[in-house]
């Protein structure tokens, strides 16, 4: 394909095209990069669209000034890169260079070639978007800005250059829709390695948000701030209810007195578990968070594909989650769990020394008091319940030891508090106990029918030992506030804590469409994650069984994407060929001949140029030539213009003989 | 009701070679008379044969007037002058019903519009109200007084002018107007040639007084008749097709051709090509017929004080396909 010529004046149409669709291409990295490129960037290529002259070239001042200049700019630019971060290398760096010198290739164009590479480039760096964030805005923008990208190099092939704003995009819009089925082709057959389609190594910065390996206090309090998605649940059968829903994570096991951590024994073998009762199955999807544990309902019958179950029966991944991760468990509600290492019920009774007195005391009299453990965990959830204790976001801060504090003085707190606070209790009253960390609840999405848990659902409760019934989870937070339990965290808290907007907040009218507007968008933003971000191996094997595919490798599936493409392509073809006929029209395919070999020897004809003035033009230039001109003109004329199709052969003929060479005989 | 302008029973049917033979005598006596003018004769011609009205836009004394008078001489056409002014109304130019004591009854007389060839002289000083008068009678090739509709002669042709650099108490034709004249030509002035030659003559008015005319009013249907049956091919369709496309779509024309201009565009394509001798129309007959259809019916935004009228740029943007 030929490009003809564009108009790269000051101001012209594609000029203007390509700056919009190169600075939108910029615009999904502006808040990701220095504030110093973005500014050099939109210096560079403004200064492309004020300073260059009519004939659509930079002004020239002397050419050695102009190279030194775009040394020096290059140099800047390299220079600056290094400096920001210390290296020219990886995904932010690398995307800083390519932004500056697709700055530099806007400011250097010249021919219509540059303008093409210039649009590309721009189109790779609307591409890299996607490797920091795939969600549905940033695929609509990107969508756009390749759509306005498009529109700029429709003017590669615009010979009128004159095609309005309208007519343009609705072109750029014809043909990314005559592309969509190739790519819809493309997702659904290429080849996946294994792993997400946008696996990146995630820079080491990055922080994540979610709930950690240790708990101390405040740690759950500020996820309650937080609107973001743990990880999302689809039930294959009902949901349970709301109470049951204990989405066990991190077990911690040791204490200094503030913090809670995982135990150290590693290594030990999982535990023996009796499961009993009917099976719930379900899948989660979970977001990228800060640790390696997958949450499951209690109790999971298998750990997940490509994890393990620890000694206390939490299942963690075998890779770091800083990808988005799906998981089908088995759960049943009704279990024995034994313990998984001998060391176990030692661990789960130490204490750090010489904190918690009164506390240790209070356990310590009910211990000696006689009581069986049953008699001794009921009374501490009595004393909770009874004893004027408060669930609050907002506890005072502790003075000294946090624990005793809690218990005896200030009795406003969250559910780390009571958690840490029970576990002191218990192990001071020789019960082993065990902090269990997790989420507890979730909220339903109706539209797709996907439980919703939330940062903000995150939960700590206990597990006791008990001789009868193996580790047994106790939650003290729901003898204080059932409604935590029951409800879910919205129901226990006042409004004004969680991310609504003012007015939208409550059960009215307001925080009703709020709810619905919020469910809309989670259930479509998950359809997203679900069929295209998470479209993997699996999935594509799933689809292609569907298909009747199931059985192809990758070599069969590149051969059938092959011929699909090919079969797409031919279609199109079709229907563009018999959307315009004239195409295939023999005497003009003969006259274009007849016109290529003139343009082989210089005369070319010009694209509106009528036959009978060219072939005049020609006689002129080339007397020697001007007869058999003549004739084949008349004959294409007869032909094409006044419908003798029989003469058709006689042009074929003639056209035959005709071989001008370059300079008269 | 309304008379048909279907070629005539009694009209000879004319072909090609004897279309051209006689078109060639036309020009050929009109120009002895208009000196060194022959395109804007030839485009004149092209126009009455496709049976479009003319607007003529120029300068006063350039010939404007002679012009029509020797087309109305040697088509052998009835004549009559219409001068506009701001004062004329409608009825100078359609005619009015008097009360004939003799008859006893309204007797109608005809205006000068009832003429084959109308000259309308300066056609923008008239008010919008007698403007349209005329352009409804072109239009419809009838008139309407008084409830009854009176058929206009057959042929009939308008050759309105224009002085398009004095506008002060004018009346500007607006674009919907404009657009029922079928081609609007400038005149120019004379080379130095025939400027010469004009001196040295005599007066063109004693001259025009000798002309004979060339054609009888049925050879004139005749070969009108011949120019409808032109050939145009597919690929002149096409052709014609990308350049009202192209006015349609692109930025520097707003808005684009109209359906009416397309048919006027292939109508005067058509009667260039029989004026030529040619029994189809090629290509370049439409980039010759199309200054004159177009340039006063299309607005050019998009090029400078620089560049060419709006027919020859859309001409240069559109390939021959």
């Amino acid at each position: 394909m030929r490009l003809s010529e564009i108009s790269l004046a000051r101001f012209s149409p594609a000029l203007l095209w390509l700056y919009a669709g190169n600075v939108l291409a910029v615009g999904t990295h502006i808040p990701r990069i220095p504030v110093w490129i973005s500014l050099l960037f939109l210096l560079i290529c403004s200064a492309r669209l004020f300073y260059s002259n009519p004939d659509g070239q930079l002004r020239q001042h002397s050419a050695p000034l102009m190279k030194l200049l775009a040394v020096t700019l290059a140099a800047v630019i390299l220079a600056g890169v290094w400096l920001s971060y210390g290296t020219l290398m990886g995904r932010e760096a690398g995307i800083s260079l390519l932004i500056l010198l697709t700055g530099m290739k806007f400011l250097e164009m010249k021919t219509p070639r540059d303008y093409h590479i210039a649009g590309f480039l721009g189109l790779f760096l609307i591409l890299t978007g996607f490797l920091y964030s795939q969600t549905i805005p940033v695929a609509v923008y990107m969508l756009l800005s390749v759509g306005v990208l498009v529109s700029a190099l429709i003017a590669c092939n615009d010979p009128g250059r004159g095609l309005a704003t309208v007519a343009r995009l609705r072109l750029a819009g014809m043909l990314l829709a005559q592309a969509l089925p190739l790519v819809v082709l493309i997702f659904l057959l290429f080849p996946r390695i294994p792993g997400p389609l946008w696996g990146m190594p995630r820079d080491a910065n990055s922080g994540l948000s979610g709930l950690g390996e240790e708990m101390s206090p405040g740690a759950i309090t500020r996820l309650i701030e937080s609107d973001d998605i743990a990880f999302r649940v689809k039930f294959e059968g009902g949901t349970p209810r709301k109470s049951a829903l204990y989405w066990r994570g991190p077990v911690l096991w040791t204490t200094d007195g503030v913090t809670w951590v995982r135990s150290r024994l590693r290594r030990a073998a999982p535990p023996r578990v009796t499961l009993d009762g009917p099976g719930i199955a379900y899948t989660i999807t979970q977001e990228p968070g800060p640790s390696s544990a997958l949450f499951a309902l209690e109790l999971p019958e298998a750990p997940a594909e490509r994890a393990f179950f620890t000694h206390d029966y939490q299942i963690r991944s075998q890779q770091p989650l800083d990808q988005r991760k799906q998981y089908s468990l088995i759960s049943h509600t009704r279990y024995r769990l034994e313990s998984g290492a001998e060391e176990e019920l030692g661990l789960a009774l130490q204490l750090p020394y010489d904190y918690h007195p009164r506390a240790v005391a209070l356990g310590r009299s009910w211990r000696e008091a006689g009581l069986p453990p049953r008699e001794i965990v009921r009374s501490a959830m009595r004393q909770f319940n009874e004893e004027p204790f408060y669930y609050t976001l907002a506890p005072p801060a502790a003075r000294s030891d946090l624990v005793d504090e809690f218990l005896f003085e200030t009795r406003q707190g969250f559910c780390e508090h009571y958690a840490a606070a029970f576990v002191v209790l218990m192990r001071a009253a020789g019960i082993p106990a065990r902090v269990v960390t997790g989420y507890q609840g979730g909220t339903l999405n109706p539209l797709d029918g996907y439980l919703v848990v939330r940062q903000r659902d995150a939960h700590a409760w206990a597990e006791v030992w008990l001789e009868e019934g193996g580790w047994t989870r106790v939650d003290p937070t729901s003898a204080v506030s059932p409604a935590r339990v029951n409800e879910g965290i919205e129901g226990a808290l006042p409004d004004s804590i969680l991310d609504m907007p003012a007015g939208f907040a409550g059960s009215g009218f307001l925080g009703d469409v709020w709810r619905r507007l919020r469910n809309t968008f989670e259930a479509i933003d998950n359809r997203w994650n679900q069929w295209v971000l998470s479209y993997d191996r699996n999935r594509q094997a799933r689809v292609l069984r569907g298909l009747g595919l199931g059985t192809l490798e990758w070599e069969g599936l590149l051969l059938t994407l092959g011929v699909l493409t090919g079969l797409i392509l031919t279609i199109l073809g079709i229907l563009m060929f018999r959307a315009r006929p004239r195409q295939g029209d023999r005497a003009r395919l003969l006259y274009d001949r007849f016109c290529r070999r003139l343009e082989r020897i210089g005369i070319p004809r010009r694209s509106h140029e009528g036959p009978d003035d060219f072939a005049r033009r020609v006689g002129t230039l080339r007397r020697d030539l001007a007869r058999p001109i003549e004739e084949i003109t008349k004959l294409y004329i007869e032909t094409r213009y006044a419908g003798r199709q029989e003469r058709l052969v006689d042009l074929e003929n003639i056209l035959r003989g005709f071989r001008p060479r370059k300079t008269a005989a | 009701m309304i008379i048909s302008t279907d070629t005539p029973a009694t009209a000879p049917r004319l072909g090609v070679a004897e279309s051209h033979a006689l078109m060639a005598g036309v020009t050929r006596a009109a120009s002895t008379v208009i000196l060194g003018k022959e395109s804007v004769v030839r485009l004149a011609l092209t126009c009455l044969i496709a049976r479009g009205h003319l607007l003529i836009e120029d300068l006063p004394g350039v010939g404007k007037t002679t012009l029509s008078h020797v087309l109305a001489n040697t088509l052998g056409l009835s004549f009559q002058r219409i001068q506009f002014t701001s004062d004329l109304l409608p009825a100078d130019i359609l005619g009015v019903s008097v009360f004939s004591r003799d008859l006893g009854a309204f007797d109608f007389h005809p205006g000068p519009i009832f003429s084959q060839l109308i000259l309308a002289d300066e056609v923008n000083r008239a008010t919008p109200r007698t403007q349209s008068a005329l352009l409804e009678a072109m239009e419809e090739r009838q008139v309407t007084i008084d409830g009854k509709s009176r058929p206009l002669p057959n042929p009939f042709f308008v050759i309105a002018t224009q002085n398009p650099s004095h506008h002060a108490g004018t009346f500007p034709l607006p674009e919907s107007q404009l657009d029922r004249f079928n081609m609007c030509l400038q005149v120019g002035y004379p080379d130095s040639k025939a400027e010469r030659e004009l001196l040295r003559g005599r007066d063109r008015r004693d001259l025009l007084g000798e002309i004979p005319p060339v054609l009888t009013v049925e050879q004139l249907t005749a070969i009108q008749a011949a120019a409808e049956r032109v050939t145009t091919a597919d690929a002149l369709l096409d052709y014609l097709q990308d350049l009202l496309e192209f006015s349609r779509v692109s930025s520097d024309y707003a808005p684009g051709l109209s359906p009416r201009a397309g048919l006027a565009i292939l109508r005067s394509a058509r009667a260039w090509a029989l004026l030529q001798g040619r029994d189809h129309v090629l290509p370049e007959d439409i980039q010759t017929v199309l200054p004159g259809v177009v340039n006063h019916r299309l607005n050019h935004i998009g090029g400078g004080a620089d560049s060419a009228s709006p027919a020859a740029a859309l001409i240069e943007q559109v390939p021959v396909p």
